[in-house]
């Protein structure tokens, strides 16, 4: 008689022991800013999350700041520590959270601090000081240097030795290079030598931004001499759109909108006093379901500069979401880097994807008519190289001495714009030079030419690229020459 | 007068209203979407004058109406509530105005409606026992425009506060 209720109490008390300590584990969680919590108002700044579990279990981890947040999700596995560097808009207060089925959620509170002057980060061997007046100076360790270029635009100037550089790993020289290619206000200190060279040749803007130093001692002095270029960033924002998706949307709502007057007056007139009623609760379903299964539009506009010579492209790029249904709505980007909403966007939610690290998706309040804009910014590959020289008779040739073949573009000089025709790989066209171009330029040219110095000549293009979720995106390449 | 005629006048001028915010509300919208205005703000608006006016003008072309007929005209008042729906709908999904509020609103029109076709027939056998056919007639439109005006003066009263 006992044992018919000792066997299942037994049995029920070692699956109890058993589950107890999966569900009572949890996790421990840190989370550190980047530049020791050092930023600026309006920037990018990057955190990096250690997650440790005694079992292996799904996490999610939320990075809030007022009004906005981005999400990860990753598989913690039993007892393996995991690191993860999120980047993340600067906000007074940021709070992390991680939360797993089963467990109590973990949070941390991040208080971040706003320098009112220019951030100066220090990456040197240890003892080594520099200061700038007017900056406020901050030291930093190599292992702390983000792994997100974004996150460089926490800091106005970086002074970083050549021994730091050699010292990052692969993520944090990407986005150091990425941060040189995008022009960002660099200090390298140190003798010559293999990654001093690697940093030359990733600075984009011709090198402008990137000052060496022998020593930080003198680094004022120096700097009073080389003053950094301003960095004159395309506002993403201002590109060119190929249509106004909301404009094509008013035009469903106003084709729904008449279309169900039209039908109400038909049942006034032809049916039974009682019967109206129903009218209107049939046509406002339809009429709502209609512009609902519409498929909300998406366009994406790239804009990139490179400098004659140069390996890599800094751009700048705006995905516009126009969703036709309100309702909470999930927008993938584009695989392009630095994601961020343009402008705030109340209760959105970036999404950061661990393996691709990148912000993969943004999830927001989506309504009729309302376009969300996402602002890109990084360094592309720069696939194409061109050469222009001028022929002893007057007329210019064009040589496409990349590997892919040229789209049809124009050469800007002076706020004037020549034809340059589509070249085939290694192929070369003349062109002539009169009447010496025309002023005559397209909006978007015209915004192309003004980014040139005078006598600068460039050639600038535009095509369409498949960029992911961005779907076709247009765009624009200024490739800066160098006269021969 | 019938019953249908006064029906269908009633719908019709329900039909009416509806069209002209319409009108505005896909004017404003059209203007502000090329120069990244607020087609949110605007829809609201567009709602909240559908639920005014139609509050309005319920008990305004309502209690005349349902006097002078001294029947109920309740599937004309209706009809006049409930054809604004599709545009409400619409404008509902463009604007930040909560789904609570709208119901609400549309609730509150309904039972407006309701009321005043009630209205209308009570005193309406009193009045034409008593009064002349004319005396009926300005004593009905002088009732609906004094409801209209309380409806006005306490709109803050009856209307949600997600819409105003």
């Amino acid at each position: 008689m006992r044992r018919r209720w000792l066997t299942p109490l037994l049995l029920a008390a070692g699956a109890s022991l058993g589950l107890v300590p999966a569900c009572l584990a949890s996790f421990d969680l840190a989370a550190t800013p980047a530049w020791q919590g050092w930023t600026r108002a309006g920037r990018t700044t990057e955190i990096d999350v250690r997650l440790t579990s005694d079992v292996a279990r799904p996490v999610r981890i939320v990075v809030a700041g007022a009004g906005r947040s981005v999400t990860a999700e990753i598989d913690l596995q039993a007892g393996v520590p995991e690191r993860l560097q999120i980047p993340v808009a600067a906000d007074d207060v940021l709070s992390i959270t991680a939360s797993a089925p089963g467990v109590a959620p973990v949070s941390r509170t991040l208080p971040l601090a706003f320098a009112q002057s220019p951030l100066l980060a220090v990456a040197a061997e240890s003892g080594d000081r520099a200061s700038l007046d007017g900056y406020h100076s901050i030291a930093i360790a190599h292992e702390a240097l983000p792994r997100h270029a974004s996150a460089y635009s926490s800091i106005d100037v970086l002074v970083i030795s050549s021994s730091v550089v050699a010292a990052l790993d692969e993520r944090q020289w990407a986005a150091l290079a990425t941060h040189l290619g995008r022009c960002g206000r660099v200090v390298l200190a140190g003798p010559e030598g293999e990654w001093a060279a690697a940093v030359e040749k990733a600075a984009g803007c011709a090198g402008r931004n990137l000052v060496r130093t022998p020593s930080l001692g003198r680094l004022a002095e120096f700097l009073s001499t080389n003053p950094f270029a301003p960095v004159d960033a395309v506002n993403p924002t201002s590109l060119p759109r190929a249509a106004t998706p909301g404009q094509a949307q008013w035009g469903y709502v106003a084709a729904a909108t008449i279309a169900s007057l039209a039908l109400m007056a038909l049942a006034v007139m032809l049916l039974k006093p009682f019967a109206w009623i129903a009218a209107p609760v049939v046509v406002t379903a339809l009429s709502v379901t209609v512009i609902g299964a519409l498929s909300g539009s998406t366009s994406l506009a790239l804009w990139s500069e490179a400098e004659s010579g140069s390996s890599v492209a800094r751009y700048q790029a705006v995905q516009w979401h126009s969703p036709t249904k309100r309702s909470r709505t999930d927008a993938p980007l584009a695989a392009l880097d630095g994601a961020q909403p343009c402008s705030p966007i109340s209760e959105s939610v970036l999404r950061y994807d661990p393996t691709s690290r990148r912000i993969s998706t943004l999830e927001f309040d989506a309504r009729l008519f309302r376009t969300v804009p996402v602002c890109f910014s990084g360094t592309m590959a720069v696939d194409r190289a061109i050469r222009v020289s001028a022929n002893p008779d007057g007329t210019l040739s064009a040589r496409n001495e990349g590997r892919t073949p040229l789209p049809a573009g124009s050469l800007l000089r002076d706020g004037r714009s020549l034809e340059l025709p589509a070249l085939a790989a290694d192929a070369t066209a003349v062109i002539q030079i009169q009447p010496a171009g025309s002023a005559d330029l397209s909006p978007v040219a015209k915004r192309a030419a003004s980014r040139l110095a005078p006598g600068e000549i460039a050639a600038f293009w535009a095509e369409s690229r498949n960029l992911g979720a961005g779907g076709e995106a247009t765009h624009w390449h200024l490739q800066r020459l160098r006269p021969q | 007068m019938s019953l249908n005629r006064s029906s269908s006048g009633l719908a019709i001028a329900g039909l009416v209203i509806t069209a002209v915010v319409a009108t505005w509300w896909l004017g404003t919208v059209g203007l502000a979407l090329p120069s990244s205005g607020n087609p949110e703000r605007a829809s609201a608006q567009a709602i909240l004058a559908l639920v005014l006016l139609r509050g309005l003008l319920l008990p305004a072309f309502g209690l005349p109406a349902g006097l002078r007929l001294a029947r109920a005209t309740w599937p004309g008042l209706l009809t006049m509530v409930a054809v604004a729906w599709p545009v409400v709908a619409l404008a509902w999904s463009a604007s930040e105005v909560t789904l609570h509020a709208v119901l609400a609103a549309e609730g509150a029109l309904l039972a407006l409606a309701v009321v005043i076709g009630a209205l209308g027939t009570a005193p309406a056998h009193l009045a034409r026992e008593r009064l002349s056919a004319d005396a009926t007639d300005i004593m009905a439109t002088v009732a609906g425009l004094l409801v209209a005006l309380g409806l006005w003066v306490t709109r803050q009263h009856w209307i949600p506060a997600g819409l105003s």
